[in-house]
């Protein structure tokens, strides 16, 4: 039981401090799930959010289920789940019931002009997340720290700057891209 | 995957020019309906969500059903945006609301919240034994690949939007090194970030400043 509401308020707590949605809550994830409450490793973590994104559902509901679920089965990710969707659920229906106070007011935009780039620094470390457990087989602090071999995964460049070059020229629907993108690491295992 | 595949909410009612948004007349039980399997259907097939689902939702209830307006739905996204949460719930609390109050909210809520539940809840309980195995790994490691192009990507295209003078360089800056190097939460970079915002806007003499850094500063 009370772990359930653990759950509950976990995700509640990460929602409540997620602005821009989508991957601006994965060093949000990051920090509560796996530094904190140790729920997963950091693989684990990664292939999580790989997940989230493979199937149908915004990223962030998606995660809740399967740290719930993982946690404590189906109850754990309803509530989970849950956990997510309740500041929306509060604070959007206050927020649209005074629709155009809620616009104007001055101190949330002065709020908001300091968090828009913070959440633009969350998704760049966000960035570097993935690319350590992609791109980079180590975790990246282990260049300054040379007792550590530090290693480039080959198959994770090809792929990152195909999908790059692919974005930035026939830019196809992301679950063909996300697809292609896993089938090409599927290719480059076998070599 | 799943059979949660919407039925298309494609009752052909588009009498043309139906009078501006008279979402009143159509009856409650109806519209609950329609925002349900319309937010269905967003949900199951966004895949990692955000603004792609804007114009689905803008044919669905403004040139389809004539309940909203563009207006309302600029609106709505200028709201959505100033607020926490993950941006399909948001979206759903709001133009559900708005079509048909609180009813409309958790109708909405409820579409989107269903098939990432359903879905996830089945390949949760796959993706347990599929770990370990090689192939699988390497799978996964195209996508962690896809997903770090993807997210640059997004972040190149936030920047350009949000990097204007020197204070916001410094706080995405700061936010970035802190939460990429550092064990500190997430969460206390987010209220401090607010926080500065507000500062800015209070003490005058820190805005005197920011222009003249933002003058200096290249």
């Amino acid at each position: 039981m009370k772990q359930l509401l653990n759950l509950y308020f976990l995700f509640f707590k990460i929602s409540l401090f997620t602005f821009g949605g989508g991957y601006a809550m994965v060093p949000l994830f990051q920090s509560e799930l796996v530094t904190k409450h140790q729920f997963l490793s950091l693989d684990a973590f990664a292939n999580m959010v790989a997940l989230a994104q493979m199937t149908p559902g915004p990223i962030g509901m998606n995660s809740a289920t399967y740290i719930g679920y993982d946690q404590a089965g189906v109850l754990g990710a309803f509530l989970a789940t849950l956990g997510v969707v309740t500041p929306s659920l509060v604070l959007t229906m206050a927020a649209a019931a005074g629709i155009n106070r809620w616009k104007n007011s001055p101190a949330l935009k002065a709020a908001l002009s300091g968090i828009r780039p913070a959440v633009l620094g969350l998704i760049a470390a966000a960035v570097i997340f993935f690319a350590e457990a992609s791109v980079f087989e180590t975790p990246l602090c282990f260049l300054w720290q040379k007792s550590q071999n530090f290693c480039l995964c080959w198959q994770g460049i090809v792929i990152f700057a195909a999908v790059i070059a692919v974005e930035l020229t026939i830019k196809p629907n992301l679950i063909i891209t996300v697809a292609g993108a896993g089938a090409l690491g599927w290719l480059l295992g076998l070599v | 995957m799943t059979s949660n595949n919407p039925t298309p909410p494609a009752r052909p009612d588009d009498t043309p020019e139906a009078a501006k948004p008279h979402p009143e007349q159509v009856p409650l039980m109806q519209r609950l309906r329609v925002l349900f399997w319309v937010f269905l259907g967003i949900s199951a097939f966004s895949l990692g969500g955000g603004l792609a689902m804007l114009p689905i939702m803008s044919r669905e209830f403004v040139s389809k059903r004539h309940w909203l307006t563009d207006d309302d739905m600029v609106d709505s996204v200028a709201v959505m945006q100033s607020l926490p949460g993950i941006i399909a719930t948001n979206m759903a609390v709001l133009i559900g609301w708005r079509i048909a109050g609180i009813p409309g909210a958790l109708a909405a809520t409820a579409g989107v919240f269903l098939p990432p539940f359903v879905v996830i809840l089945v390949i949760a309980a796959l993706f347990r034994q599929l770990t370990g195995n090689p192939a699988v790994d390497d799978i996964f490691l195209g996508v962690r690949a896809a997903i770090c192009a993807l997210i640059l990507l997004t972040a190149v295209k936030l920047g350009r939007q949000i990097l204007k003078g020197a204070y916001e360089i410094v706080v995405a800056f700061l936010s970035f090194v802190i939460l990429a190097f550092s064990p500190v939460d997430a969460i206390w970079v987010i209220i401090l970030a607010g926080l500065s915002g507000l500062a800015m806007a209070i003490i005058p003499a820190l805005r005197l400043k920011k222009t003249q850094t933002g003058a200096k500063t290249p």
